[in-house]
């Protein structure tokens, strides 16, 4: 092998990337050729130098506290799951009791929730090909979403009897009913969450636009709501956006996201919007989003207080 | 180049399936076996305690909603290095958006450089060498910082964590031959930066 040859493997012989034979060809090259042998010290002193970067270890108390929040999170999660999903009963009884259990807002959601498990069901019994009699079934938790970039897939992992996997692409209409479904209805944030994650990349359809809007306006997370707004940026001239934007500036008791419902009502200087803004410059608690609308109504020339 | 070893698979085999069934006490037990490998590659990485806490919490919470879907095909550690490696991965890019100079620890006294937080904890008896250091520690950071954010995660993975290049492959979803190109790459732009 030749000198050259040799210096191209010096580094992966000394990050031990060679196999055996590669490391003994190195090797012995490396005890006849004084130059191939200085060329190894001055790349052992160089990787030897950048090894001079301070490791940080993390510190006991560091570690204990990212346990501690960590498992709050984790038996907070599972609270919630098992208080928002009945498990051990029958699917009739479950959607009953989650019908009975919820506010007269949720009720319309509901419907979408039937209508998602009666799709997604017959898709799943069939495609299963299990013995799996619907009448039977049990939905106790949907434990996961997730989206493969590389694929272009959806993952949704949820517990019917056990845990089941639906993946498909975003424009499968099951996977586009359960995402719904868990958006508008599911108990869980983190799913709420991941779920609105996914959905906003296909916000240029209506009917994700709408479920966007839904949690903008109705989710009890700010989580949820913020992904949702994020979703939503690129429409926020939109009339619904609009009015959507501004319930979020008049009424969304989150500062973080009254100062992005803001920001997004800004890019367009709207007239119709001077009594909302001198509201809100009046009334509102924090400074970011008060000066903000001095500064709006400045620009569009209007008074910044109402008379 | 500092190389971990796992712990032994026999032990988490049992401690996977238990937390698959929902044990919670498996789960602890395995977040106890490798949360502090996670936050010291996180911090290491992130170089902020408030990113490396929350790409901790991130990973680790992910790890616990799809271990259902966990199928012992790879080893536990590679399957949870792989979930915060990207993570950090996408705190970088969002950093390299943002231009943020994020190497900053709260501590008592308020915000402080993360590196001089580190050296603090040294005793040097030389405050000369000690500075030179220093020097060349800082100039080092700033290379590394200069890395694109893949670069920086394989230089991190490999020359810090002493990882092999074909499990780093695996866990960035790329080939040995990428990775060993990114680690190329790597070394070349500190090269031309330290000289």
């Amino acid at each position: 092998m030749s000198c050259d040859e040799i210096k191209s493997n010096i580094s992966w012989y000394l990050y031990n990337e060679l196999d055996e034979m590669e490391r003994r060809v190195v090797e012995d090259h490396v005890e006849t050729c004084q130059g191939c042998a200085a060329e190894m010290e001055r790349e052992r002193a160089f990787l030897a130098r950048l090894g001079k970067r301070s490791e940080i270890e993390p510190s006991p108390g560091l570690v204990a506290e990212c346990r501690h929040d960590l498992m709050r999170s984790i038996y907070r999660a599972d609270r919630l799951r098992r208080q928002s999903a009945p498990t051990g009963i029958g699917l009739g009884d479950a959607l009953q009791r989650l019908w009975l259990g919820m506010g007269a807002w949720r009720r319309p959601a509901a419907a979408l929730c039937l209508l998602a498990i009666g799709f997604f069901g017959g898709g799943w019994v069939r495609n299963g090909g299990r013995n799996s009699n619907p009448g039977d079934a049990t939905i106790a938790n949907i434990s996961g979403v997730n989206l493969d970039p590389a694929l272009g897939q959806v993952q949704i992992s949820f517990d019917e009897m056990r845990n089941q996997t639906l993946k498909g692409r975003l424009q499968d209409p099951r996977i586009r009913n359960m995402l719904i479904y868990a958006a508008r209805s599911y108990g869980n944030p983190d799913v709420r969450m991941d779920t609105i994650e996914i959905l906003k990349q296909q916000a240029e359809e209506q009917e994700i636009r709408d479920t966007l809007l839904y949690a903008l306006e109705n989710d009890g997370n700010a989580g949820v709501r913020l992904k949702a707004l994020e979703g939503l940026k690129q429409y926020s001239k939109e009339a619904a956006v609009r009015r959507a934007l501004i319930q979020v500036l008049t009424g969304d008791n989150n500062p973080g996201m009254r100062v992005q419902a803001v920001d997004l009502l800004m890019l367009a200087q709207d007239q119709s919007l001077v009594g909302v803004l001198q509201g809100v410059a009046q009334k509102e608690s924090n400074n970011y989003v008060r000066m903000r609308c001095q500064r709006a109504l400045r620009e569009m020339n209007a008074s910044v207080e109402s008379f | 180049m500092n190389s971990r070893p796992a712990p032994a698979l026999g032990q988490d085999v049992a401690l996977i399936q238990a937390a698959q069934q929902g044990d919670h006490d498996a789960f602890e037990e395995l977040v106890r076996i490798y949360d502090q490998s996670v936050l010291r590659l996180a911090l290491n990485l992130l170089r902020s305690e408030q990113d490396a806490r929350d790409a901790y919490q991130e990973a680790f919470l992910k790890a616990y909603r799809n271990l259902a879907a966990f199928r012992f095909e790879c080893s536990f550690h590679t399957w949870l290095y792989r979930i915060v490696t990207n993570i950090c991965l996408d705190h970088l890019r969002r950093r390299s958006v943002r231009k943020e100079d994020s190497a900053v620890m709260e501590t008592a006294d308020g915000p402080r450089d993360l590196f001089d937080v580190v050296q603090d904890t040294r005793t040097e008896a030389d405050p000369e060498r000690d500075l030179l250091r220093r020097e060349l520690g800082r100039r080092i950071e700033d290379a590394l910082a200069r890395l694109g954010p893949r670069e920086r995660v394989v230089f991190e993975l490999k020359h810090f964590q002493g990882l092999r290049l074909r499990v780093i492959g695996e866990m960035l979803s790329t080939s040995e031959e990428t990775a060993k190109n990114c680690l190329y790459r790597a070394t070349q732009k500190l090269r031309a930066a330290l000289a």
